[in-house]
């Protein structure tokens, strides 16, 4: 007696081969999303950092009228000028600076947590038609404030008899 | 025999069948909601092309400005002498195309208005930007430029 066998698909082959094809399009499908995502979430970030940038800028600018102010008023006098000068630096956020040439003013305006927007301008030893000439205006990472918390030991000199 | 390996075969198709509506049935569902995985991350994609190409323009308009400290400065030295007709005293609204370059009919627009803060020794003028797409606004930021005035000298 011959026996006849079954020749053709197997029952189940076909779900194994659906459950490989939706398993890989499936992955595919989220590893695009999360691309995508990602590449909508740098494109928020860089954003969000762009109008930061334009705020500080604007906040620099504000700054930069009041210096501008304070000169055009002692540049009136031009006898008191250069002994007015120094009183720049009252202006909050502001540091003063006297070079041979020149008055060095310059301030910051934080951008970020990490970056400033650093300007520096320089101004003439007496009034004239231009009262300052912008030389930096760029953004610089923030300097950290180390605290000096040094215990102070003795350092084996200054030996007291 | 025969009848038996038949009736065999016939149950054997049968099951098969079934395996296969179920299978078309699950593949379906599977497609209809990974379709929507693909279409969902092909949107956010254009999305983003046309944020970035949103803030590009922007900060491109806002630098300019922030040099020259007028619109029609700013507008004429970007988009050309062409788009200066779209300046109506402070403000401008100029249409863009896909490519956020000018165009006389767009579906993107920059709009930028000004206002000033005036002082005896200059002005701080500030411009408020916006691009927007069909009343959506995608970018907004605010510039400034500042403009000393001449020496008080006696």
């Amino acid at each position: 007696m011959t026996k006849k066998k079954y020749h053709g698909v197997g029952i189940g082959s076909t779900s194994i081969i659906m459950i490989f094809v939706v398993l890989c399009l499936t992955t595919f499908s989220l590893l695009s999303f999360s691309s995508a995502n990602s590449g909508w979430k740098f494109a928020e970030r860089s954003s969000d950092q762009t109008v930061r940038y334009f705020k500080a800028q604007n906040a620099a600018n504000d700054k930069l009228a009041e210096i501008d102010a304070f000169l055009y008023d002692i540049s009136a006098n031009e006898d008191s000028y250069f002994f007015n000068m120094p009183s720049v630096a009252l202006i909050s956020g502001v540091s003063f600076k006297e070079s041979y040439e020149y008055f060095l003013v310059s301030y910051s305006v934080p951008i970020s947590t990490k970056s400033v927007l650093y300007v520096e301008l320089e101004i003439p030893f007496s009034p004239s038609e231009e009262r300052f000439v912008i030389t930096k205006w760029n953004t610089k990472a923030e300097e950290f404030d180390y605290n000096d918390d040094r215990m102070n030991i003795w350092d084996g000199l200054n030996i007291e008899e | 025999m025969l009848k038996v390996n038949r009736r065999f075969a016939i149950r054997h198709l049968n099951s098969f069948f079934q395996e296969i509506i179920i299978v078309i049935l699950f593949f379906s569902l599977s497609c209809a909601i990974i379709v929507q995985v693909f279409a969902k991350a092909y949107i956010t994609n254009l999305e983003t092309e046309e944020h970035n190409g949103a803030v590009l323009a922007a900060s491109s308009f806002c630098e300019v400005f922030s040099v020259r400290g007028s619109l029609s400065g700013t507008v004429e030295l970007l988009y050309g002498g062409d788009a200066v007709k779209f300046i109506y005293e402070d403000s401008v609204k100029i249409p863009l195309d896909e490519n956020f370059c000018f165009s006389q009919s767009g579906s993107y627009y920059l709009t930028a208005t000004t206002r000033a803060a005036y002082r005896e020794s200059g002005n701080v003028v500030y411009a408020d930007l916006v691009i927007f797409k069909e009343n959506e606004s995608l970018f907004e930021v605010t510039t400034s430029a500042y403009q000393a005035k001449g020496a008080a000298l006696e």
